[in-house]
């Protein structure tokens, strides 16, 4: 019985230190759109000094939860939230390099003069944040509901990346002196269209984690 | 035995042996007492029964058969209502009233009956015992007789029977066991009520006392049993308005205090020993929307911010020293909400650590200091232009300007000054805007703060000259290594020194001391000018703060000295205050600040 509660209280904690890199690496990404959208160099500096700090938390918790298996053996349900706590922060971490990515893109544009206003840009990053959003407080309340409307979201950043990416190509072609600049932006695209993918898969992990069911297949292309 | 037995069945039984003994103990007596005066007085009677035979047979004729002597047996017995014996020494029988003549040779050896055993021992004997040759209950009385004719020596016997009284006893007794019964069981049945009626308000009280234990506390004993019981009663009454009493003040707290949690415009949440929250207030379910479903959980389960787990963390295992003072922090959350929260460490009855957290918007706080700064900075930044080219025309027309009268150059020498001072002054808030802007700054390099300290005695070389002032310089000889920018360090200097000589009279001394603490360098810039009121001390710091705002000799000073030096003080992590009178003086100012030293190992 005491042996029982205390794996509770350790399976709370596991929950927890998810929950900190969670807020960590949406944090960082936060910052990074800052960094991009606001022209400030300095917090995209930050993000990528803190992503040290969101790879010790991943190493820390695939460590608790090796350790979690090792001694307790977990059946059912515990088993799959242990699991699905080892995705979820496998997610996370690949989230806060993306951030990493973005800010370093947001480095080198910020030197340059800059672009015109790039209401997709922010559409898709505002898209992104929802889904990493969603996909979390999913995870926090173990509720499907909000899982699924993460991963039908996905969509959308698809097509958002898609038009980014057709925009810039026509802008390539009118002004080929400022290629590199259309570049950088469609990488960052890129990277924003990566990170709502991830979000995906953290939806999914939490599907796993309450229902038992993969939905991969549902949910990717 | 009894002890286990209820109160009802105790008190029944003792009734019952009591009343048992005092029914049963006088009537075994009376009866035997009277059955013995009986048992005496028949036996007395049979005594003088035979005493009158034997007094009539020594009387009569001497008989001259036995059956003469069996006649007058017979007769006389009839006579009397007894029955007479004639028993030879041998025991045989020889006349007996009651007996048929022929039958007196067959009857038994009368020798071993006890009455005759007693009389030859003893003249005379008694027995009482029943006679089987007539069926009744008889007292036997015997004398012995000497040889008389046909008599030989022997005994005469009479048998009496018990008198009629020894028959209405037994018929009594044998009510007195049916009134026995009788009264036992009314009295059985009369106690049972009796204790019955005991019961019932004993029953009653220990209701009320249960209605109390559960939870009514309004309930009051008002009848009991009797006046033994009142004191429990009262007791009972009494435990019972206290609690009562104290279940009000309780509640009433309990109002006031959520009341007053509900009422607050800071978010409050309260935090158990384990890290999940306990209560919420109203004004932090509008900060959170996520928070009915908060109870139960962990700070960061709903609101997002590692850095507020990690202070609920610390402080719950006791991590944080100063238990009383509230531990700080400011965490920004989505849509640029900004809280200023306060952790406080508690303990309660069982002495488990708790923690309430307190959250206060500064959002908007945050903003409207935001758009102050930017909008001094842009505003300093706007002036600038407008400001050299005014600085600039006035000098060229200065220099070039050879025809114009005195007059003239006096207003253009106004003009120049004012505009130099307007440029100071920008330039300042300029420095300021950018001071605030930057909240971390990089690990600053080491400097020498005597090197420092007298490139900024240089900077004021004219006022120094000027006003003729002395520095008297007290820093170690081997110099002190502190972590800040030269440039910056040399500011501050200038700026207390210049302050220094400014505000003191001509010819006075400046002195800088310094006193290196294992982590810190508190240098002290000390001077014997006028210091400065108590009143104004506070607000010395802030901009454009002046103590002699009417003092004529003001001119060229913005008061932006002090807030620049706290500003680049506080962004080294130090501290900076000011004495005055200094300790131990009466006159003069001293401004102490403190910075880093730069560690041996590092
Ligand atoms: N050593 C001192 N003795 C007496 N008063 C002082 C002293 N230092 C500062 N003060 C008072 O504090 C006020 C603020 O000083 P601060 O250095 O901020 O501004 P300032 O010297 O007036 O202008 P600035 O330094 O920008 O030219 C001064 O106006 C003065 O009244
Ligand atoms: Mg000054």
């Amino acid at each position: 019985m005491k042996i029982r509660k205390r794996f509770g209280q350790e399976l709370e904690d596991l929950k927890i230190e998810v929950l900190r890199m969670a807020a960590l690496t949406e944090r960082s990404l936060g910052k990074s759109f800052r960094a991009l959208f606001e022209h400030n160099s300095d917090l995209a500096e930050e993000v990528i000094t803190e992503d040290q700090e969101i790879d010790l938390l991943e190493v820390d918790i695939d460590k608790r939860c090796l350790r979690l298996f090792a001694l307790e053996q977990p059946m059912a349900r515990d088993l799959r939230f242990i699991i699905g706590c080892m995705r979820v922060c496998t997610n996370l971490e690949r989230i806060a390099d993306q951030a990493v990515n973005i800010s370093e893109r947001a480095l080198y544009l910020n030197q340059r003069p800059a672009l015109p206003h790039q209401p997709l840009m922010e559409q898709l990053a505002t898209t992104s944040m929802a889904m990493l959003k969603g996909a979390l407080s999913a995870f926090n309340d173990g509720q499907t509901s909000q899982a699924s409307e993460v991963c039908q979201m996905d969509d959308r950043a698809d097509e958002l990346n898609l038009q980014i990416l057709k925009h810039f190509i026509d802008y390539i072609i009118a002004d080929a002196k400022s290629a590199d600049l259309a570049v950088n932006t469609i990488i960052i695209s890129r990277c924003l269209e990566r990170c709502a993918d991830l979000a995906t898969n953290i939806a999914e992990a939490v599907v796993f984690i309450v229902e038992g069911v993969e939905i991969k297949h549902y949910c990717e292309p | 035995m009894l002890r286990k037995l209820s109160f009802r069945s105790r008190l029944l039984f003792t009734f019952w042996g009591v009343l048992l003994l005092a029914l049963l103990l006088p009537s075994l007596y009376y009866r035997q007492i009277l059955s013995a005066d009986i048992e005496a007085d028949t036996r007395a009677n049979a005594i003088g029964e035979l005493n009158s035979v034997f007094w009539l047979a020594s009387r009569e004729q001497p008989f001259k058969s036995t059956a003469s002597l069996q006649e007058w047996c017979k007769a006389l017995g009839d006579q009397l209502g007894i029955r007479i014996t004639f028993v030879a020494r041998d025991g045989k029988v020889i006349a007996d009233s009651k007996v048929a003549f022929p039958r007196v040779s067959a009857m038994d050896n009368h020798a071993n009956r006890p009455e005759i055993i007693q009389a030859y021992k003893k003249e005379l004997g008694t027995s009482s015992r029943y006679s089987k040759t007539l069926g009744r209950h008889l007292i036997y009385a015997a004398r012995r007789i000497d040889e008389r004719g046909v008599i030989p020596s022997g005994v005469i016997r009479v048998a009496v029977p018990f008198s009629e009284v020894r028959k209405r006893l037994d018929h009594l007794s044998k009510n007195l066991i049916l009134i026995f019964v009788l009264t036992f069981s009314a009295t059985i049945f009369l106690s049972y009520l009796l204790v019955r009626q005991l019961e019932i308000p004993i029953q009653r009280m220990i209701r009320a006392a249960e209605a109390i234990e559960s939870g009514d506390y309004r309930e009051r004993i008002r009848r009991y049993p009797g006046r033994e019981f009142s004191p429990l009663a009262q007791a009972i009454n009494q435990m019972a308005e206290r609690i009562e009493l104290h279940i009000k003040t309780i509640t009433g707290q309990k109002q006031q205090l959520e009341a007053i949690l509900n009422g607050m415009s800071e978010g409050v949440m309260v935090l158990d020993s384990n890290g999940k929250i306990k209560t919420t207030n109203r004004a932090l379910a509008k900060i959170i929307p996520s928070l009915p479903a908060s109870i139960g959980r962990r700070p960061l389960e709903v609101i997002r911010s590692h850095e507020l787990q990690q202070a609920c963390d610390q402080i719950l295992a006791g991590g944080h020293a100063g238990e009383s003072q509230p531990f700080k922090l400011e965490i920004s959350l989505d849509m640029g909400l900004i809280f200023d929260v306060n952790i406080v460490q508690f303990r309660d009855m069982e002495a488990t650590i708790g923690a309430i957290v307190v959250f206060h918007d500064i959002s908007e706080l945050k903003r409207l200091e935001k758009v102050r700064q930017d909008f001094v900075a842009n505003v300093s930044h706007e002036l600038r232009t407008p400001l050299t080219s005014i600085k600039g025309y006035a000098e060229t027309l200065l220099v070039e300007g050879d025809e114009s009268s005195d007059s003239n150059r006096d207003f253009l020498q106004i003009i120049l000054k004012h505009a130099n001072h307007m440029s100071n002054m920008v330039d300042d808030l300029l420095q300021l805007a950018r001071l605030e802007a930057r909240q971390k700054l990089p690990e600053p390099a080491a400097v020498d703060a005597i090197a420092v300290l007298n490139s900024a005695w240089k900077a004021c070389g004219a006022l120094a000259k000027e006003k003729e002032v002395r520095l008297e310089n007290f820093l170690p000889e081997e110099g002190v290594q502190v972590r800040a920018d030269s440039e910056q360090l040399e500011q501050v200097f200038r700026n207390l020194l210049e302050n220094a000589m400014k505000y003191g009279q001509s010819g006075c001394t400046v002195s800088v001391l310094c006193d290196v603490g294992p982590e810190v360098a508190t240098f002290q810039v000390l001077d014997d000018g006028p210091g400065i009121p108590k009143q104004y001390q506070l607000r010395i710091f802030e901009r454009f703060f002046r103590a002699e705002k009417d003092r004529p000799n003001s001119d060229g000073s913005t008061g932006l000295g002090l807030a620049i030096c706290r500003h680049i003080i506080q962004n080294y992590g130090g501290k900076i205050w000011l004495e005055s009178p200094p300790p131990g003086k009466t006159e003069g100012s001293a401004f102490y600040f403190t910075l880093p030293i730069v560690l041996e190992e590092s």
